[in-house]
């Protein structure tokens, strides 16, 4: 349940900076398009920023988990952890 | 999330999975100080995926009729939803993927991992650079404004003067005697088929064999390995935030800012003031300005190709020259050699871009 | 409340929340790819400006077309010099009808339906009748419209 409200909210986060702020974009005409296009860049890297940070959490995870040795379930272990 | 059943019903008819986990869970990749440079060549990997998925949607869209290309590409631009971005990523992505490429050659040149066995690696990556410029030259005229219309005229031409095979390559690329509407169709078909085909073909060649040779180590790093780590997942999830930080960078480019369109190409008319080539051919161009028209009763020109294509050649078959490498020993003249064509193509692309 | 032990694990925590963030990052770009790859779609108009001169007098029992947005209009005029406009879009499968003036009928000849010069499907598999429309004269200017729609023209 949880999980699945932070995907509805992630969601829309990420996707409403783009259909929100801009249905269609030229070549920056009015302030209002142009703040709009900086806006837009600007969520898309907090985005990017933010999934770069946990891919690093989950590869941190992974290293901690690898250098602690276990002799892992052999074969079966999952690939991706 | 992990779906047995629908796990269960592959495995009951393709009973691979254990094998596959297998062989990802052997490929190895080692740890030293100069691993940060395998990230380029996952970094043009990516960056052409991007190019693939624009492309496709550019196309939709395009009309490759020579009356017709300049106004639809305007038409992306203006009318449809984000019609500008996808154009501008598509630039700045193939700017990137080329830029990139050239860093991943010189990143090899000079760690020295074509030597012995990876020669064939350093042949199809060639390959691969001259396929991506030709990529970037047909889709930079499928604009059809006066300053790709100019750019390509003098490439062809250039191309023609070439010994032997020059005329017929010129009349190849260009469908005639003269850059016309023909052309248009013609770089399209190449933009659009021919070259994503060849490209595929090329880049599945040289993934196949970098799985089959593993990575190269320079020898300067061989006795200081400190381990091998699995590429599954700990190479890939730090390949996943690069390409992560490089799609950022291009989007932010595409963003800031976008290709300009230059008016209409009239082939009647002069080429507008100041054009230039795109920046990867810079080099060339310089080189060829500073041969003079004659030069001992032959036309300068013609030895300023010749001599170019030498040099080239020479770049191709590197690998099989440097023997030393090839036996794990230390190459000095070759290192050198590389630093020369290093320093010569960025001073020839500055010297060329403030000129 | 507290707990001895935590409900989920360090890993399903971090796949979730990696594979929620990723999930809805890859649908917020494909998003942006699919707005440009279906543009506005395009909706039919409420209502279409033609010049009287072309369609008030053409012969009796004779069709003439116009464009209704992408699709194909008819102005009908009846045997009895009764002027009505329609869609000449068969309700089959869209494809455009044609006038058959010795059968006073609408023929689609994509599965041999017929409609008569009411509309009505008679004949074939055409589900419905035809869609008629309105139109008057205003201004020197001929305004078809869809049936019931408020038609209000900016003064030029």
């Amino acid at each position: 349940m949880k999980r699945l409200l932070s995907q509805m909210a992630t969601f829309l986060f990420t996707a409403a900076g783009p259909a929100a702020a801009e249905e269609i974009s030229l070549l920056p005409a009015s302030a209002y398009d142009r703040s709009a296009i900086y806006i837009d860049l600007a969520l898309f890297w907090i985005a990017t920023i933010v999934l770069i940070v946990l891919i690093r959490l989950k590869l941190r995870e992974i290293e901690r988990v690898q250098s602690m040795e276990r002799k892992e379930d052999g074969e079966t272990a999952p690939l991706l952890d | 999330m992990s779906f047995p059943r629908l796990k269960g019903w592959v495995s009951d008819r393709y009973d691979v999975a254990d094998e596959m986990r297998e062989i990802a869970r052997h490929k190895l990749v080692p740890v030293h100080g100069r691993e940060i440079w395998y990230y380029t060549g996952g970094i043009v990997l990516f960056l052409f995926v991007i190019q693939f998925i624009t492309g496709i949607a550019l196309a939709f869209y395009y009309v490759p009729y020579f009356e017709k290309a300049h106004e639809s590409v305007i038409e992306i631009v203006t009318k449809l939803n984000m019609g500008w971005f996808f154009r501008s990523l598509h630039h700045w992505g193939a700017q990137a993927a080329i830029f990139v490429m050239f860093v991943h050659v010189f990143a090899t040149l000079l760690l020295k991992s074509y030597r012995k066995p990876r020669e064939l690696l350093w042949v199809s990556g060639l390959c691969l650079l001259g396929i991506s410029i030709f990529f970037g030259l047909s889709g930079y005229f499928l604009l059809w404004d006066e300053r790709a219309f100019a750019a390509v005229r003098v490439a062809t031409g250039g191309a023609g003067n070439l010994p032997v095979f020059g005329g017929w390559i010129k009349a190849f690329l260009r469908g005639g005697i003269d850059v016309t509407g023909e052309t248009l169709t013609r770089f399209y078909a190449f933009h659009v088929c021919l070259l994503p085909l060849l490209a595929l073909a090329v880049i599945c060649f040289h993934l196949l064999l970098v799985q089959f040779h593993g990575m190269s180590v320079p020898l300067s790093q061989q006795k200081k390995i400190v381990k091998q780590v699995p590429f599954f997942p700990n190479i890939l999830y730090r390949d996943f935030m690069i390409w992560l930080f490089v799609l950022a960078v291009v989007v932010t480019l595409a963003t800031l800012l976008p290709p300009e369109i230059a008016k209409k190409a009239d082939p009647l008319a002069p080429p507008p003031e100041g054009v230039k080539p795109e920046w990867y051919f810079l080099f060339l161009f310089q080189t060829l300005k500073l041969f003079p028209g004659t030069l001992a009763g032959m036309n300068g020109e013609t030895i300023a190709i010749v001599l170019i294509s030498l040099a080239i050649l020479f770049f191709f078959l590197l690998p099989f020259f440097d023997r030393k490498s090839g036996l794990g020993e230390r190459s000095p003249l070759f290192t050198a050699i590389g630093i020369a064509y290093l320093i010569y193509f960025i001073v020839m692309t500055i010297v060329g871009y403030v000129t | 409340m507290k707990v001895d032990y935590s409900f989920i694990t360090r890993r399903t925590f971090l796949n979730a929340l990696l594979g929620g963030w990723l999930a809805s990052f890859a649908l917020g770009s494909f998003y942006a790819l699919y707005r440009f790859a279906f543009p506005t779609l395009g909706k039919e108009p409420d209502f279409v400006v033609l010049k009287p001169e072309d369609f008030l007098n053409i012969p009796a029992n004779s069709t003439k077309p116009f464009a209704w947005g992408g699709k194909v209009g008819l102005f009908l005029k009846k045997a009895d010099n009764k002027l009505v406009a329609l869609k000449g879009v068969c309700s089959h499968m869209e494809c455009n009808i044609v006038y058959k003036p010795e059968d006073r009928k609408f023929y689609c000849p994509c599965h041999k339906g017929w409609f008569d010069d009411n509309g009505k499907n008679v004949a074939g598999p055409p589900p419905k009748r035809l869609e008629f429309f309105e139109y008057r004269v205003e201004d020197k200017k001929l305004i078809v419209f869809r049936k019931g729609v408020k038609v209000e023209l900016p003064k030029a």
